[in-house]
Formats: structure tokens, sequence, C-alpha cells
């Protein structure tokens, strides 16, 4: 059972992680798909993989069940471990990489609840901050923000200064922003909406406007997006759709034009943006009510 | 099942009361009255029901009935003797007078069903109500409306406390996490807020000093058993004391103070752990909540006193169905010291199937950091012991004996064990194990569980723990990593077999107990998934469908959602319930019992066994899937985008589909069992970037030109002509023309106001702009600003290097100012004058024109005319800048995942900022003439290159290679030649340069300047 699979920045590898422990590295550039490593090192189901920028050697973290966060590295051909850190106390449900401009650095989400911040120093060496009890219960999702501070935009000049932020979603139905301040992380902002566990959140990449956006999903089957225009502080929620079954995951393109969503019920929809600002679903990436039916007749004839 | 505890003699003074309803109580207190010192009030469902207890028996005196829905929560009235409040969440709330139990004296109606009701405690004319996250304060003499109303809380509000001595001071806290103090008078604002990590249960003031116990949500299940003391005096509270001890959550607590004559408080706590404790608050502790002691107290004399009590376990009622949940009892404390003195034994009631014991409590003690109580006597370890572990039996427990017999089935290994406990158990000495003649397994694995069981109960015994719940722990995932290894050989080729060994490697899983309870923290596995990836393509896995159909047929029975938690995986397993002739579904789930607990959630969803559907042929038909979809979002792109040159773009989504690909990863283990891939679909990469509003060709073949750019603008007008972005055609089209340089402004002021102001000017490419940000297009958004922002050139040298960190407007133009300077040194009395025929130099467009250029000493108001003008002509707004350069860094990143750098190079060059100051070592070189300090290759002092090649003697223009231990090098082509054959230094310095450069390893690439 795969239970996530990415490619690397520039689309020629797909990094695949199963329930049968492994992970899984296809070269699929040119059409072709080979199989470049098959990964052992987990001890349960990996549940997510994260692909580095190219600027740091695309590394590949994995993290899973088994309460393990893995870095993955290669080095001519050879997969390898480059670092482990297992110091949550249960299920580590999310990764992923900071944007390259803020250094290698690594969010995860556990269902300990709490989210640790793992950043590689310059000497090779792992640095780890945690927050602790940031969900109640377990926190399922961690997406980071753009390194483009909106705010910073509306400013003729001067105050230029990213700052580090990810937003993060957990079961006490809540999505929390979470900002870098001094070296530490504090809470900004917490969204409530969702009316069960948050499942994926995932902040919009910019493409230089002020605005941010980010879009998440719950067990209640709803998807909000949360829009932010970059002048006052609030985050502005809009239902995008009330789907039928629970929402797992929700994913932008590269220009935040589009958002992907899927589900429980197998089904993946994509949603664009019109002009006046609403929602539309503009095509329905369904293996198609046919296909089901068919495979029920199967299974009715075997 | 009520039970009655004396809490003078919690050992010897308890009553149980059996009931004969199929409800849990939901509350019930005491009345606080010595007059009516004997009576307490029950809720149960819609009910409320009055007893008398007369120290042995218990007669019920009266039923309230009106409720139409379950009874939330009762209190008797402080004052009044025969007063009592209900409350239900059928949004009334009843006030009744005993005397007359047939109907309530007085009802109050609300809209939300309330969840508390809490009597003033001063003023008897003042009663709350909790309504999700809203409080109403009654006066019963109005009682058609509420006096005041409080939205107190986002989430629901759980409890709510008067404080005992101000009349108008409120406490109530809720799921939100905190707890908010209210003067009821002034309902906008708490007067005070106390967050604590977690949802606040119950909250209430401390009968002495200023101080709050907290006790988080009962529904949480997890974490936190313990009792928080806060003291409020500072704002916002402090924590000072953790009460520890209760194995489970607390339900209720109250206080108590047991003797008017001692200063001592007693807190009493029930919890789910079935046991009721008692606290001892001492003075000390008393005084951490600011509470003034009474100085003539010696207090180092009051020894801390433990108090213990067991209630042997009661047989489990037939009408409790559930475990107990809600329990309230009261001791009549929690108030003043008059009433506590009067009473002679407090009596303290326990509903629940099964009483537990109490372990001592050590509240109090001045070793505040002891945060383990240890069960003192073996009977108490064993009624403590969570037996509920998979498979495995308690057959005898014998406190008296000091023995505990167990038996264990897993697999075909049957195990009886018998531990038997030392006097001193569990102070150091652990108690010796033994297998009886019906275990039936080997001598071997024998004594290596035992081995195991004796480490495991040492290392628990050094810290005087007790060690039995962890032992048979140990014992049964031996055996079951025992079973998996024997199921191993037979079916190596099973999906699973990798992941038995895995599980042999290591023994056992000391560290994690993993288990059901965990799991419902931790989210339903997704199986299926899309996320977009790299530029334009939508990665989607799925499950296969046969999956998803059995899964929807086993879940619909309790729910039509996908479950949220893998808790929710356990319905699938307790195979060996299964009746023999259960579907063959439930066929599949027994091959996996052999997985560990572990792994038996998880795994039982996964090993799904596969329908005998060749598995090729149907990806076959599965793999045509990507070129549909294709279509039909190609069309709809077109659609949106207008039909151009149709037969080129075909060509291209040919192409495009045709990259397309499918992929079967996952699920299996080895080679040979990749042919029967049983539960994974396929992974299928859609390319999807024509649904994206930006081209990898028009990022190929779009030019930039500074010098002509109107040239420019028509050029990339015919590369988005040859690719169909017909908007954009016209795009370019308009910039063409609204850049012409017929339309340059003069730089004079008088001439009339610029192009710029002129509605096809600034304000048409802003509203370009506009739209294109709505439709986040930043490719065209980048290129517009760079046709008509300003191009900075990184080939003129820097002046200092301080200059390219800095981000201020003012050492911007100062860097700009400088560059001029070199120009025209000379020239510094009439600066604006002399820049003009260095513009036109640069330019031909007054988009050129530097945008900070600012003087900072002019006063004159014609330069003032002048600069304002410059601003003027600028057809991009200088406020938004910053904003067109993020345009452009964005549409970079781009660039940089096409792997186009030279085009994203050149953007950058367009930014106004340089992007990333430089993190890295910089490497200067010395200039060989006139021994200046120089970044570039060209000397700008002496105006001599500055690096000449160690072998060919020539001045190296290019990338050059160094060494960093002798300084010696050149061109970085013939370094690299020569270091091919040789390790020493081409100059015969002697210096072994390959082995003494720290930083080169391997490669002789020491720096490269270019």
């Amino acid at each position: 059972m795969i239970h996530d699979a990415q490619m690397d920045y520039y689309g020629t590898k797909l990094a695949t992680c199963s329930s049968d422990r492994s992970l899984k590295i296809f070269d699929v550039q040119s059409g072709q798909q080979t199989l470049l490593a098959d990964l052992r090192g987990h001890e349960g189901p990996v549940w997510q993989v994260a692909w580095s920028h190219p600027i740091y050697n695309s590394l590949l973290a994995s993290c899973g069940y088994d309460r393990r966060v893995i870095i993955w590295k290669e080095t001519n051909g050879i997969w390898s471990k480059l670092h482990e850190c297992s110091n949550h106390d249960s299920s580590v449900n999310s990764i992923c990489w900071a944007p390259h401009e803020f250094g290698l650095m690594l969010a995860c989400g556990s269902s300990d609840g709490s989210i640790s911040i793992v950043s590689s120093t310059c000497d090779g060496t792992w640095e780890m901050k945690k927050i602790n009890n940031a969900h109640t219960i377990g926190c399922n999702a961690v997406s980071w923000g753009p390194a483009i501070h909106p705010g910073a935009l509306l400013e003729p000049s001067g105050g230029h200064k990213t700052v580090k932020k990810f937003v993060s979603g957990g079961c006490d139905n809540l999505i929390k922003i979470w900002r870098e301040d001094d070296g530490q992380w504090v809470e900004e902002q917490k969204l409530e909406g969702h009316s069960d566990w948050v499942r994926d959140v995932a902040w919009a990449p910019s493409v230089g406007l002020p605005k941010s956006v980010i879009a998440s999903c719950s067990q209640d089957c709803r998807v909000i997006i949360w829009m932010n225009d970059g002048k006052s502080g609030s985050w502005e929620p809009q239902i995008l759709h009330k789907f039928n079954d629970v929402v797992w995951h929700v994913s932008w393109s590269i220009t935040g034009n589009i958002l992907a969503v899927s589900g429980g019920d197998n089904k993946v929809s994509m949603w664009k943006e019109t002009l006046d600002g609403r929602w539309v679903c503009i095509s329905d990436v369904n293996r198609g009510q046919g296909q089901v039916k068919e495979a029920l007749t199967e299974a009715t004839a075997s | 099942m009520v039970t009655v505890v004396s809490l003078d003699k919690p050992h010897e003074n308890v009553k149980k009361i059996p009931r004969q309803s199929k409800w849990e109580i939901s509350a019930a207190q005491w009345n606080p009255h010595p007059c009516h010192s004997t009576l307490f009030i029950t809720a149960c469902s819609q009910r409320a029901d009055m007893w008398d207890w007369d120290g042995s028996r218990c007669c019920q005196k009266g039923s309230l009935k009106a409720h139409t829905r379950v009874i939330s929560d009762v209190d008797w009235s402080p004052t009044e003797p025969d007063m009592v409040a209900t409350c239900s969440v059928d949004a009334f709330t009843h006030l009744w007078d005993i005397r007359e139990c047939r109907r309530p004296a007085l009802s109050l109606q609300a809209v939300a069903g309330a969840s508390q009701v809490k009597w003033n405690r001063v003023n008897s004319r003042l009663l709350a109500t909790a309504h999700d996250g809203d409080i109403r304060i009654w006066d019963p003499r109005k009682g058609t409306a509420p006096v005041q109303y409080i939205a107190g809380h986002l989430s629901k509000i759980h409890g709510l406390d008067w404080s005992l001595r101000d009349e108008y001071q409120l406490a109530s806290s809720s799921q939100d996490c905190t707890v908010k103090f209210w003067d009821v008078t002034n309902p906008r604002q708490a007067e005070a807020k106390l967050s604590s990590g977690s949802p606040v249960w119950r909250a209430r003031y401390t009968p002495f000093g200023k101080g709050l116990i907290t006790v988080v949500v009962p529904q949480l299940r997890r974490g936190e058993n313990s009792l928080f003391l806060w003291c409020l005096s500072d704002v916002g509270g402090r924590q000072v004391h953790t009460f520890v001890g209760h194995t489970d959550v607390v339900l209720e607590f109250q206080w108590r103070r047991p003797h008017a004559d001692t200063h001592d408080y007693q807190l009493v706590t029930w919890s789910k752990d079935q046991s009721l404790r008692l606290w001892r608050i001492d003075p000390q502790l008393q005084m951490l909540c600011d509470h003034k002691v009474e100085e003539d107290l010696p207090l180092e004399e009051t020894p801390p006193i433990t108090i213990e009590f067991f209630i042997p376990n009661a047989p489990p009622s037939p009408d409790e169905v559930t475990e107990p949940t809600l329990v309230t009892k009261t001791a009549p404390g929690g108030a003043t010291s008059e009433q506590t003195s009067s009473e002679k034994t407090e009596t303290l009631k326990i509903s629940g199937r099964r009483s537990g014991s109490s372990s001592p409590a050590k509240a109090g003690s001045l070793k505040r950091e002891e945060g383990h109580s240890v069960p003192k006597t073996l009977q108490q370890e064993f009624s403590l012991v969570n037996f509920s572990i998979p498979n495995m039996t308690v057959e005898e427990m014998d406190a008296v004996k000091r023995s505990c017999t167990v038996s264990a089935l897993c697999g075909k290994y049957h195990v009886k064990l018998t531990m038997l406990f030392p006097e001193n158990y569990p102070y150091n000495s652990p108690p010796a194990f033994q297998f009886s003649h019906e275990t039936n397994i080997d001598q071997k694995t024998e004594a290596k569980l035992l081995k195991v069981l004796q480490d495991t109960s040492l290392h628990n015994v050094k810290h005087n723990l007790s060690c039995i719940e962890p032992c048979l722990r140990q014992l049964i995932n031996n055996l079951e990593s025992l079973t998996l290894d024997e199921r191993k050989s037979p079916d190596s080729d099973a999906p699973y077999s990798h992941q038995q060994s895995a599980v042999l490697q290591a023994p056992y899983l000391p560290i994690y107990t993993f288990g059901e309870v965990q799991d419902a923290s931790v989210p339903f596995p997704r199986t299926s998934g899309a996320r977009f990836c790299a530029f334009g393509t939508l990665v989607c896995f799925t499950r296969r469908t046969e999956v998803s159909v059995i899964k929807t047929r086993r879940l619909s029975a309790s729910t039509d959602l996908t479950p949220r938690a893998m808790s929710a995986l356990a319905v699938y397993t307790q195979p060996p319930r299964m009746p023999p002739g259960a579907p063959s579904i439930f066929n599949m789930f027994n091959k996996i019992v052999r997985s560990p607990p572990s792994e038996n959630a998880i795994s039982n969803y996964y090993t799904y066994k596969e329908r005998e559907v060749d598995h090729y042929e149907w990806y076959q038909r599965r793999a045509s899937v990507p070129l549909p979809l294709k279509h039909r979002t190609r069309s709809k792109s077109r659609m949106k985008e207008g039909v151009e040159s149709r037969r080129s773009r075909d060509k291209k989504h040919q192409d495009v589909a045709s990259s397309s690909s499918t992929v079967t990863p996952g699920g299996t283990t080895s080679s040979a069992s990749s042919t029967k891939n049983p539960q994974t679909g396929p992974v299928i990469l859609y390319d999807v970037s024509c649904l994206l509003p930006i081209h990898r060709h028009l990022g190929e073949t779009y030019v930039f030109d500074s010098e002509d750019v109107p040239a420019m603008c028509r050029a990339n007008a015919a590369t988005a002509s040859a690719v169909g972005r017909k908007d954009l055609v016209q795009v370019w089209s308009l910039a063409a023309m609204a850049s012409d340089n017929s339309l340059q402004a003069d730089s004079e002021p008088d001439h009339g106001p610029p192009w710029a102001s002129h509605p096809f000017g600034r304000k048409l490419l802003k509203s370009l702009v506009d739209h294109y940000s709505c439709i986040y297009d930043v490719q065209t958004l980048a290129m517009l600003c760079c046709a008509f922002g300003p191009r900075y050139d990184p080939q003129k040298p820097l002046p200092t290097p301080s200059v390219t960190k800095s981000t201020s407007d003012y050492s911007v133009s100062h860097h700009k100012y400088q560059i001029y300077h070199t120009i025209h040194p000379s020239d510094t009395t009439v600066k604006g004058w002399n820049y003009t025929p260095c513009k036109i130099r640069r330019s031909n467009s007054s988009s050129q024109i530097n945008e900070d250029y600012k003087f900072r000493d002019v006063q004159d108001p014609a330069e003032i005319e002048k600069e304002q003008h410059e601003k003027n002509m600028r057809m991009l707004d200088l406020n938004q800048m910053l904003q067109f350069d993020e345009f452009k860094k964005a549409y970079a990143e781009i660039l940089y995942r096409w792997e186009l750098l030279n085009t994203r190079a050149e953007i950058l060059k367009y930014v106004s900022t340089p992007s990333q100051p430089h993190k890295g070592l910089e490497f200067n070189a010395e200039c060989q003439h006139c021994h200046q300090e120089v970044r570039g290759a060209q000397c700008y002092h002496c105006k001599e290159f500055v690096i000449q090649c160690a072998i060919c003697h020539v001045s190296v223009k290019g990338s050059s290679s160094f060494c960093l231990a002798c300084g010696h090098g050149g061109h970085a082509f013939h370094i690299v030649e020569w270091f091919k054959t040789h390790d020493m230094c081409p100059t015969g310095c002697g210096c072994l340069c390959l082995y003494d450069n720290p930083m080169a390893s391997g490669v002789n690439e020491d720096s490269a300047i270019t």
C-alpha cells in the first residue's frame, strides 16, 4: 500500500513509500521507469517522503509509524542514511523541507502532539528544536510558507527580512501558523474552521503577490482555503467544497493556481480559482465510475 | 451502583447501594447544610433522585422529574437547605424546592443545552449556567431571562466555579485550553486568563489563598492524569504543584476540611482508574497559593500523612453496561469551616462497577518532585495491573501466597507462567519465574524467555518499581516474535516475510508499546493521493479499486466515511473469534494473525489478498487512463486560452502525452513476488503543465534586450504567437507600442507630462499586471516587469563589498552614484545635468533610468520637480518595485527548475536588490602589479590583468584555479591538466598542492575566480 509518492525538484526521480517499510526510488525520465533504489530502514509503515532542493544535493527525507525520520543521501548512485531522528514519542505523520532560502531545514509533525524542526548546521551536524504540545492529541500535517515574506512587499523599502513560517494541522481540528521569532518558534495564529481532524495543510507557493493562501483538508470532508491579503493579519476562510468522503491530501501547483484534492474515496479532483475569486472544479482525475463498476463485476464473478 | 465511603474511615465505611437502572449516574451531590446532612441527590438520565442516608442504609426520598433529556449537573443551594438546581441538555435549568418535588419551583430556559449549574457561594440570588461556550448568570427573581450573558469561550465550557469570597468572581474552564476569570458585572472581557496546555475539564478555587486546581478533559484519555495547582496571584497564573498518582484521568474532585482545628485541607479526587484519593494539603502547600498561615504554627512538626484505603473488588453489577465514566461526589467542604466542623462523619459515594484501590497519595510531602507513586503492597499492585494484554489470561492471583499465574496462548505455543514474589518485593528483589509443565516450548526458548523476564524485572525492581505488567508484556511480545519465526520458513515468499525478519532482528521492542490506544491518535493511513511535483507533474497514487470496494463494504456497517484514526483498523482484526464459516473476506485476515500486535492493526489492512485478477492485464488497461485525461484537460485549457496554431500545439502535446508514464512500485518485497503485486495500484504521472499559466517553451525562447525594448516586445509577441497564447501576443504588441522610442519622455519637465501618465502608459501596464496576478501568470508578470523595469548591470564592479549586502534605499542609490562617479569623476557640482548623457548611452528607454536616483543635497525646487518628473517618467510604479522584484525572483525559481540557468541569470539582473548576499567563502586576489586586493579579473587600480597563469604565463581572463597553500595557479584547464600527472606546484616552489589543500579533496579546483 503506497502512502506517498513525490518527485524531485526537476521531475526526474520519483520516490514512493509504502506500508511494507520500504521506500523506492524510480528514474522516470523519458517516459521509462527504472527502479534505482529500494531503501530499508524504517521499522513500520512509511507515511511520507520529501525531496530537498537540489542545492542541498536532493536529499530525501522519510517519516513513518516507527516514530523515526530518516534523511537519505545519494552518493554515486548508492543511497544511504545521512541522518536519523528519533525524538518523537509517536508516529511521525508529516515532514516538509523548508524553502531553500532558509537553509536545510525540515519540519516534522507527530502524533505525540509535537512538531520538531530539524536543521543542518554548517559542520554537518543536525540541530533540533521541538514545539511541544503543538496540537493536542496529534499533529497530522506541516507545510512551510514561501520564503518571500508577503508583508514586506507592501512596505516600499526596508524591513525586507524573511520570516520563517510554517503551518500545521492536527487532531484538535485546528490549523496553526508558527513563526520563528528570535530563534524560538511561536504560535502566530490559530485558525478554527474544521469540525474534525485536519488531515493536510498546504501553503500555496508564492508568485510574488502580497497575499498568502493556505489550503486545509479534514476528516469533516471539507477543504478550506484560507486567504490572507497581506495587509491585515487575518485569514479569511472560504470553503472550497464538501466532499463525500474524508479528504486526505491537498497539493498546490507550482504557480499556486490549481489545487489537487484527494481523499478516502480514491478520487482526485483539481480546482482552479476564477478571476472573480471563486473556486471551480476543472477536472476529475477520477478512476471513473465505470471503473469501479467494472471492478465490482469482477469481484462478483470470481 | 452507588458507593458511600466515609472519608474519616475510608477503609471501613464503604457501603454500596445497588440501583436498578441501565443509565449511568451523571452527577451526585450531598446537601451541604447540617440540617439536611443525610440527604444527597443523584442525577441519572432525565431524572434526579433524592436519597436519605442513615449511616447504614439508604432510602429514596423522591424523584425530580421534569427534564426531557439527560441531566448534566446538579447543585444544592449553599444558603437555602431545601433548594437544589438541576440543569440538562434540554436547555432548561430547573430550581426545585425539595419539599415539593412534583414540579420545579422555577424553570430557567436557554437556547442551548446547559452543561453546568452553579450557585453563587455568597449571594443566594445568583446562579450561573454554562451553555457551550457561553455563560448565563441568572437571578431567580427574574427568571425569564438571564441577568447577564457572557460569551466566554470559543469552545465548549466544561466547568464553572464561583469564588468562595468574592460575589462577582467566576472561573470558567473550557475546551480551548484556558481558564478565564470573570467579573460577572463586566461580561465583555475576562479579568484574567490562565492558559493550560490542554483542554480544562474542571477548575476550582482553593478554599485557601488564591489558588486554583485544574484537571484535563477526561475524554482525551491520553497523557495527563494529574491535577494541577495554580497560584493566581501572578498574572496569567503560575503552576505551583502537581498532584501525581492517578493512573487514569481524573473525573471529579472536591475540597474538604477534615477537622476545624487543623490547618490542613484535603483534596478528594475520583478518577477513571477506579480509585478515590485523598490528598493532604498541608500549610506549606497552602502557602504556595499565597495563603497566610498563622505564625504560631510550627510548620516542621506536621508530618505528611498518607491516607490509604482499599476498596475490595466489587462484583460487576449487571445494570452497568459501560464502564463507569462520570461520578460526582461531594465532601460537604469546599465551603466555610463552620460547615465542616459540624460534620461527624463525612461520607462520599462512588458509583461504578468495580472499585479499585488507591495507592498512597503523598500530597504535600516536602519531596514534591517525586512524581511516581509506588504501590506499597502486592495486593495493590495486583489490582492496579492492567491485564488487558492480548492472548493472555490470568489464572490465579494470590496476595497471601504472593504468587501470580498467567497463561498465554500464542500460535501453537501455550505458556503457563507462575511468578513468586519475595517478601520485600518490589524493593530491589525481583520475583521468581517458573514455567509450569503445561508449557509446550522447548528448553532453549524457555531459557531465553526466562532471561528476558529476569532482565525486565530486575530493571524495574532496581528502581523499586513493580514489574508484573512489564514482564507479562515482554513475555507476550517474545512469544509473538517466536510465532513469526515459525511462520517465516514455510512461506518465505509471503509479501511480509521481510518485515518478520525485521522483527526478529529486534527480538523485542521494549521501547514501543504499540497498542490500539496509541493508534487512536495516529491518523488513518492515506492510501491514495495526488501531489503536484516538479514543474507540472501531478503524481497520483491509488488503491486498487477492488480494495476500496472491499473496504467500503466492510465499513459501511458502521459508518460511510473512512475512519479517521488508525485504531479503526483494529476492527478488521480479531481473527481468532471468526466463526469457521465466515465469508472469504475474513479468511484474508486469518493469514496475518501471525504479526505481532505492533503490526496487527496496520498490516491487517494492508494484506488484503489479491483477487485472482491478472495484474498485468489489469495494469495494461489502467495504463491507458492518462491519455484521455490529457485530452480533456488540453481541450479545457485550449478553450480558455484561445486556439491558435493548433497544429504545433497538438504536436507538442503528443510529445507530452507520450512522456507521461505509469509506475507500479511498493508493496512487494522481492523480485520474485513482484509478479503479483497485490494491493498496490499504479502510480500515475500526469503532465498537467498545460493547465498552468506558464510555459516552458516561452521561458526558453523569450528574449531580453534592455537596449531596444520595443524590439524585445515584438520578438516576444512572435514567440507567444508560436505557442498559441493569443492573449500574450496582444500584451507584447501593446508593450511594444507603449515602449516605442517616439514616446520617450523628455528629461525636461517643462515639455509636458511623460507618456507614463497617459492611460496607455502606467495605467495600461498596471491593469495588465493586475490581470496576470489574478491568473498567477508569473512568467508574463516577470517579463513585463523586466521589459519596463531597470536593469542592473553586475558587470560594473561594486565599490565596496558591504554595499552588496545592504538593501536600504540609500545605500543602493549611493552605490549607483558611485558608478557614475567613476565615469565622470571631475564633475560634482551640477550633478543633475551630467547624468543625461550617461543615461542615453546606457539606454534609450525611459524605464532605464535608475529608480533610486536621489540627491540628498539638492535644494533647488527645479531639481525637486525634475526628480519628481523622473519618477513620473517610469512606466512602473516605484512603490511597487519590491513587489515586481518578487515576481522576477519567483520566475527565476521556476527557470531554475527548468534548468534554464542563463535565462535565470538574465532575469536576476533586473532585480533591484541583490537576491542573496553571498554567504560562503570568497577569495580575493592580489594584483601582481600594484598589490591591491582585487575581486575581478582586472585590477581597477592599474587596469592590468591580475592573474598570470603559472603554466602558460598568459594573463587569465576566464576561470582560474589556485592552490590555497602556495597561491600559485592559472587557467583552470591548464591546472587540471597539470595535476593529472603531477602533484607538485608547476612553478617549482616545492608545494605539494594536492596534499596541502585541506578543502580540495581529490580535485584541484581550489577556488575559481571569474
